[in-house]
């Protein structure tokens, strides 16, 4: 099944359209991921993963590549506006985003509709989580002694993982209906 | 109640499948911390910036420390540490009870002390680069 975006340029409407949605979505991800960081947290650099809510509508209304375009371009911008470019927080983010993505665009295309939005959110977010202890544990820090956080962001992502799920379920379906996509 | 029986009938059986082994993995990591968390061997106690005196966490003791904002009573037993009493106003310090794991702290910041518990074998580097 081509996804919506696919199929609107090939039916001869502008590709325009869809590289201002695209940048919407990123625009949208931008600001969740600058308010993310102004929420506290027990260590400076590790976030909830909010902002794959934007990773996640893009995923199922644009496919694989478009997600993780606004993925990386969600990053780039939140890294020029709070001046942390190329600094631990940009590495955890991006390495978070990565291998998020990339996990959720895999269960969607190998699983097809076995799990729902919801189900894709939280492998999402626990890998974003992951990623980001692993990081922080084995390179950043470089002390295992963070693994103590590792409790604390399991259960964390599972809360925000289905909390964004749930956004997304209702983003999508009402996207769909209004013919927004 | 809509909100929840959409979700409901949103969520499919690998959902279901996929909720109970990361919830699982969550409670497990609780444990697994606590079994992995090393019980420590000494305490590293600093007070108003000057070196470090090291106590055995092995052998009971009761004792009182010359703070920056008056004295803090300091016992050892069962293996652990913990500031009784201290005349700092807010007694945050007292509050926070026992430490006995390696890398747990108990800082009085009126009083400038810090209780550090560190394990038997230091680590031998300074850093590790890759």
């Amino acid at each position: 099944m081509p996804s919506p975006a696919e199929r609107t340029v090939k039916s001869s409407q502008p590709a325009l359209s869809h590289l201002t949605r695209l940048a919407v979505l990123a625009a949208a991800g931008s600001v969740l991921f600058l308010f993310e960081s102004a929420i506290p947290r027990p260590l400076p650099w590790l976030k909830p993963g909010l902002s794959n809510l934007v990773s996640l509508v893009a995923l199922y209304l644009y496919g694989f590549r478009s997600a993780f375009l606004i993925m990386l371009l969600r990053v780039l911008i939140g890294a020029l506006i709070l001046g942390t470019f190329f600094n631990p927080g940009f590495v955890f983010a991006l390495g978070g985003g990565c291998v998020s993505t990339i996990l959720m665009g895999w269960a969607v295309a190998a699983f097809r509709a076995r799990f729902s939005i919801i189900g894709v959110s939280l492998i999402g977010a626990f890998s974003h989580n992951l990623t980001q202890l692993l990081l922080a544990a084995f390179w950043i820090a470089n002390s295992p002694r963070l693994f103590y956080l590792a409790p604390l962001m399991l259960l964390s992502s599972l809360f925000s993982g289905f909390l964004v799920g749930i956004f997304a379920h209702y983003f999508v379906q009402k996207a769909t209906k209004l013919r927004l996509v | 109640m809509m909100l929840i029986r959409e979700i409901y009938h949103t969520l499919t059986l690998a959902d279901k499948i996929l909720i109970a082994v990361l919830t699982a993995l969550s409670v497990a990591s609780f444990f697994l911390v606590g079994y992995a968390a090393q019980a420590g061997a000494n305490a590293l106690i600093t007070v108003a910036g000057q070196p470090p005196t090291r106590k055995s966490l092995q052998h009971d003791d009761l004792f009182i420390l010359e703070g920056a904002a008056g004295r803090a009573l300091i016992e050892i037993s069962d293996g652990s540490i913990l500031i009784r009493d201290s005349a700092c106003p807010q007694k945050l310090c007292v509050r926070q009870g026992r430490i006995r794991r390696v890398g747990e702290i108990i800082v009085c910041v009126p009083n400038k002390i810090t209780i550090w518990i560190e394990g038997r074998r230091p680590n031998p580097f300074d850093a590790v680069t890759g």
